[in-house]
């Protein structure tokens, strides 16, 4: 298999499984996050933060991908 | 009462539609003028139709009975419209000028807004209008002396226009190949196989094939960047021009904005961290209008370039070590970067901590650049894909337009920005804040901060 084919059908994929970790870590987030709110709703101001910080870094892993595919995406062709 | 303006612009479209169709017949034949003359009558059907419409529909609020014009206009204006234009698009004219004089009623109306408002600015800035909420709503048009500078600025631009057009018939293409082109083209790939949408220094190039345009075109990203400053700091310099115990609208939303940016730092952080708010502040400021800008037809996002996301995480790197080695001491910022050992074990893991704890450093600009980039040119690029799609869609007729499918994506990316300055603006905070010597939020408040968040 030429490498640009390798390149080709790897690209997508690897976003793909990237953003399967990203989805399952922000899922777990968001469900930890609302549960708590819905525990106790004082306290969404709080967790507020603390959310998008951990959404932050758990979106910036699939965003990695996302630049390593366009950093590799020239040499397909 | 707002249908003076509407009025108005058509008054002020069919001079101008006579005036295109003349320089149409003089300079392309006549079918070509004709066709600028039926498409911009259809607009201004339309637009008639729109006014009946808006009429009808008021009748009712302010207390008056429709009358029989109206009804009639409104219901025989939908089919009368799309037969006529139907007649019109198969009848052989070229359909350019048909599209350009369909498009002269809509610059004709976008014009005479800004125009309105640009007078009002004006007024504003030399003091001739008090920024009273009462008189903005009594009277709503720019002083008689605004009016007419603004209007003479818009007569001598088109002036020179026309001229400049005039005498750029030997050497290229004249610029009004420009608004239609920009559709046909909408998200060709160039030559790094990504979809942009054209921004005006792209069209320019495009349209003059001159070096310096082409110079523009390259160096658009820290143009655009300059543009956000600038409109960053006239918007501050006009609301703040004359501040007022009662602000004016100007005034009380920009007040609204920093006071809420303050408050959400220091209920968050502390009040020690109430010195760093103007620098994230402006952070969050500038990468909300460069990432918005994105959304502007014509414009494009500085930010979707990593060049600027990563100047502007360099400047963040700086000036977080700048802090945490003027609040901790150069020895007390060593010893932090150690792991802050206070045993034996301590420091039989410092030499160990060190090296991470330094990578952890270095690391942290890289992430904020990539992130933010990642994001804003992952969401254009979505815009511009399917502004693509939409092209594609209606190819199928000869007209130049395309189906606006990429308006949904764009309320996303109104949505998405926000947050992408929040994060980065956030993450800058968290950092300054890791830069202090701890304790000494204990210090100030006793309460523990919100965010303890590990090292990114």
């Amino acid at each position: 298999m030429p490498f640009q084919s390798a390149l080709g059908l790897a690209l997508p994929l690897a976003i793909g499984i990237a953003a399967v970790g990203s989805g399952i870590g922000l899922g777990l987030m968001g469900r930890g996050v609302m549960e708590a709110i819905g525990r106790q709703p004082e306290a969404a101001g709080k967790l507020f933060v603390p959310m998008i910080l951990g959404f932050a870094f758990s979106e910036a892993l699939t965003i990695y991908a996302f630049i390593t595919m366009f950093i590799l995406n020239s040499r397909i062709h | 009462m707002g249908f003076e303006f509407l009025i108005r612009a058509r008054r002020v479209t069919l001079a101008v539609t006579v005036l295109a169709a003349l320089a149409g017949v003089v300079r392309m034949g006549a079918p070509f003028g004709l066709a600028v003359a039926l498409g911009s009558i259809w607009s201004v059907g339309n637009l008639l139709f729109l006014e009946a419409l808006g009429r009808l529909l008021l009748a009712g609020h302010v207390g008056r009975t429709p009358t029989t014009s109206d009804v009639a206009r409104v219901l025989g204006g939908v089919p009368a419209l799309l037969l006529s234009g139907y007649l019109i698009l198969t009848s052989g004219l070229p359909l350019v000028g048909v599209t350009v004089g369909f498009w002269i009623l809509f610059a004709v109306v976008v014009l005479k807004a800004l125009a309105i408002a640009m007078g009002g600015v004006l007024d504003f800035a030399t003091g001739r209008r008090v920024d009273s909420a009462r008189d903005a709503v009594r009277r709503p048009l720019p002083s008689r002396r605004s009016q007419g500078l603004v209007g003479w600025a818009i007569v001598a631009l088109f002036a020179a226009g026309f001229v400049l057009w005039a005498s750029a018939e030997t050497t290229g293409e004249p610029e009004h190949g420009a608004q239609t082109e920009q559709h046909a083209t909408g998200s060709e790939a160039e030559d790094s196989g990504v979809p942009e949408l054209p921004t005006i220094p792209s069209l320019v190039a495009r349209a003059t094939n001159a070096p310096w345009a082409h110079a523009i075109e390259h160096w658009q990203d820290p143009l655009f960047s300059l543009l956000a400053t600038l409109i960053l700091v006239l918007l501050v310099r006009l609301a703040f021009a004359k501040p007022q115990l009662s602000p004016g609208r100007g005034q009380m939303l920009l007040e609204t904005a920093m006071g809420g940016a303050r408050d959400f730092v220091v209920q968050t952080f502390g009040p020690h961290m109430e010195r760093y708010v103007p620098f994230v502040g402006t952070l969050f400021f500038y990468i909300l209008v460069m990432n918005w800008m994105g959304l502007v037809p014509l414009l494009k996002s500085p930010t979707a370039s990593l060049n600027t996301t990563a100047a502007m995480a360099v400047v963040v790197f700086l000036y977080v070590q700048y802090t945490a080695i003027r609040n901790q001491g150069p020895l007390g910022y060593l010893y932090h970067l150690a792991g802050s050992p206070k045993d034996l074990t301590g420091w039989l893991v410092a030499p160990v901590l060190f090296p991470i704890e330094l990578m952890g450093e270095l690391i942290k600009p890289l992430s904020l650049a990539a992130r933010l980039f990642g994001n804003v040119f992952g969401e254009d690029l979505l815009i511009a894909v399917f502004v693509g799609i939409g092209v594609v869609l209606l190819s199928w007729q000869p007209v130049p337009i395309g189906f606006p499918i990429h308006v949904l994506f764009m309320f996303l990316g109104l949505i998405m920005s926000a947050v992408q300055a929040l994060v980065f603006a956030l993450l800058a905070t968290v950092y300054l804040y890791m830069a202090l010597p701890h304790g000494s939020d204990e210090e100030h408040h006793g309460a523990e901060p919100g965010a303890q968040p590990a090292h990114a």
